[in-house]
């Protein structure tokens, strides 16, 4: 591959994050755009494309104000957009990250500005009124299947999460105690990290103390809604040495769909991760053991159980032991979500997890660095799709 | 369990019924057979693979030959849940309620999502299910799945 197409992570940022914030959606945009720019050492005109995933995954509250690329390409000053995408659907961030990452490579763009805009979802009790308010409701097609019989709590968390974590512990033996080993490990992670929401460790009792959701799903199984923006700039590998910080490169990608949008009636345990984390390994000489941190999604335990799996650190069906035994903990065979994941961090669907791999690849990590940090591997959503990236240290 | 003074005084209209399922032309066919107690899946009449979700191609042979044909009603747990939090009005004075997956025993991978009329300790992924008419309301009836030898209650 010539260097040009060649793609590196140059700058990553964030907007203020936090509960019903008061910043509207294009504020979040712009305060995280702003940051990877500065991280990067960038001004707008160093920019030439914008991919960006806007929207809450789940109830929205009402009155959010639509962000589009070519909008905040113009509203930046990034003139001329030679590339604007927003992938619909898509499994999270990775959706337009991988648009960039490929129109990097296909010559479309030198440098793409790719951001995550998540306001935080309507709570259960505003979905609840609003379907009071509304009154009865009729609903067609795939959903006429699920929603008559209450399968809409959380936005969808039975299907995503309850049904695929029960299908685990009944084939494989999971217990609810080694869900509750990765909650437990991943808020110590969270313990040494500035920025998490949640930094007082907890046991694996206070796990089993909180509510459930959907059994086996509790509470703490889930990550944790915020309104919050992510920005990651890439860019083509013949100007990724130009900018303030060390370049991280893009190693390999893969994205995968496996049906059509439905998690009721997939394969549950060995979903789209499986086929994506294939063609990743197809496309890289590095292996599983080469890795040096995971960045796992956690919008439910099961999800980075199941991308544990998909990867190859452990065996189908293993992650419970696996996680239990500590490998996933900051010392432990392969480190994973060390920035304390989503259920502490906050809802940034996918994009933290690639901005803690840059950070993690640059040193930057501090208490939670994990000891020259080379390879790490970040991968988003579950089920019919999503996606995965393998990245190195300059 | 959740909270719920947020939610008091919710309308009693939309909390006397759950979404019920509309009129739709690919869908139609299933919520017709369920008025008449009756199970049935689009099967491609070309190379006889059931196709469920309804859709108007086949995804194996691409035949538009799509026919409903009733089925046993019979299969195995593929997962399930207990729901302990209400997304919706109807279900605040339903939780706990079960419901859950089956694959149906005339195709492998072939899954039905769906209510589970049964008591938790039943349940396992991989027992016999069987289908059941439930009415739900009095102007609603979905099909359910219950463990095989269970007699109604």
């Amino acid at each position: 591959m010539r260097l040009h197409e060649r793609v590196a992570a140059v700058g990553v940022g964030y907007s203020t994050t936090g509960r019903r914030t008061g910043l509207s959606s294009w504020q979040l945009a712009i305060q995280a755009c702003t940051a990877a720019m500065a991280d990067a050492g960038m001004t707008p005109g160093d920019i030439d494309g914008v991919a960006l995933l806007w929207g809450v995954a789940g109830p929205a509250p009402s009155g959010l104000d639509v962000v589009d690329p070519m909008n905040l390409g113009y509203t930046l000053g990034i003139s001329p957009l030679n590339w604007f995408a927003e992938p619909s659907p898509s499994p999270a961030y990775v959706g337009p990250a991988l648009q960039a990452i490929a129109a990097i490579r296909a010559g479309f763009a030198h440098t793409v500005l790719t951001v995550r805009i998540i306001n935080q979802r309507a709570s259960s009790r505003e979905v609840i009124r609003e379907a009071a308010e509304r009154g009865p409701e009729v609903v067609t097609g795939d959903r006429a299947y699920t929603a008559p019989y209450g399968f809409e709590v959380g936005g969808m968390i039975p299907s995503i999460a309850a049904l695929p974590a029960r299908r685990h512990m009944d084939l494989y033996g999971t217990t609810e105690a080694q869900f509750g080993a990765h909650v437990v490990t991943q808020r110590y992670h969270a313990s040494l990290n500035e920025d998490a929401i949640f930094r007082e460790p907890i046991t694996v009792d206070d796990y089993l103390a909180s509510r459930y959701i959907s059994k086996p799903v509790r509470l703490l199984d889930c990550d944790y809604p915020v309104d919050s923006a992510s920005a990651v700039i890439y860019t083509a590998g013949d100007r990724a040495r130009d900018w303030a910080k060390p370049p991280v490169w893009v190693e390999a990608a893969a994205y995968s769909s496996i049906k059509y949008l439905d998690f009721n009636t997939i394969d549950m345990n060995e979903s789209s991760p499986f086929h994506a984390a294939k063609e990743l390994w197809n496309r890289t000489d590095l292996r599983p053991e080469d890795v040096d941190c995971a960045q796992l999604y956690d919008g439910f335990t099961i999800i980075t159980f199941q991308w544990l799996e998909a990867l190859g650190f452990c065996k189908l069906g293993e992650a419970g032991p696996f996680v239990e035994a500590g490998n996933t903990r900051l010392g432990g065979t392969i480190p994973t979500n060390t920035d304390g994941g989503a259920c502490n961090v906050g809802r940034r669907h996918g994009a933290n997890f690639c901005i803690e791999t840059v950070r993690q690849l640059r040193g930057e990590c501090g208490a939670r660095q994990v000891p020259n940090a080379q390879v790490g591997v970040w991968a988003n959503a579950v089920g019919p799709f999503s996606g995965v990236v393998l990245m190195t240290a300059d | 369990m959740v909270p719920m003074s947020d939610t008091e005084g919710v309308d009693r209209v939309s909390a006397l019924s759950p979404p019920v399922p509309g009129e739709h032309p690919v869908h139609q066919f299933y919520w017709d057979a369920v008025r008449e107690g009756q199970l049935k899946l689009l099967r491609c009449q070309s190379c006889r693979h059931f196709i469920h979700y309804p859709r108007p191609i086949c995804r194996f042979c691409g035949s538009v030959d799509l026919t409903p044909e009733p089925i046993s009603g019979r299969g195995t747990l593929y997962s399930y849940t207990v729901v302990m939090q209400p997304g919706h009005p109807f279900f605040m004075d339903k939780i706990p309620y079960i419901i859950g997956v089956m694959e149906i025993d005339e195709e492998p991978g072939v899954r039905l999502p769906g209510g589970i009329e049964a008591a938790e300790d039943e349940l396992r992924c991989g027992i016999p299910l069987e289908v059941l008419f439930k009415q739900v309301t009095p102007t609603l009836t979905l099909p359910f799945f219950r463990p095989t030898g269970r007699q109604a209650q």
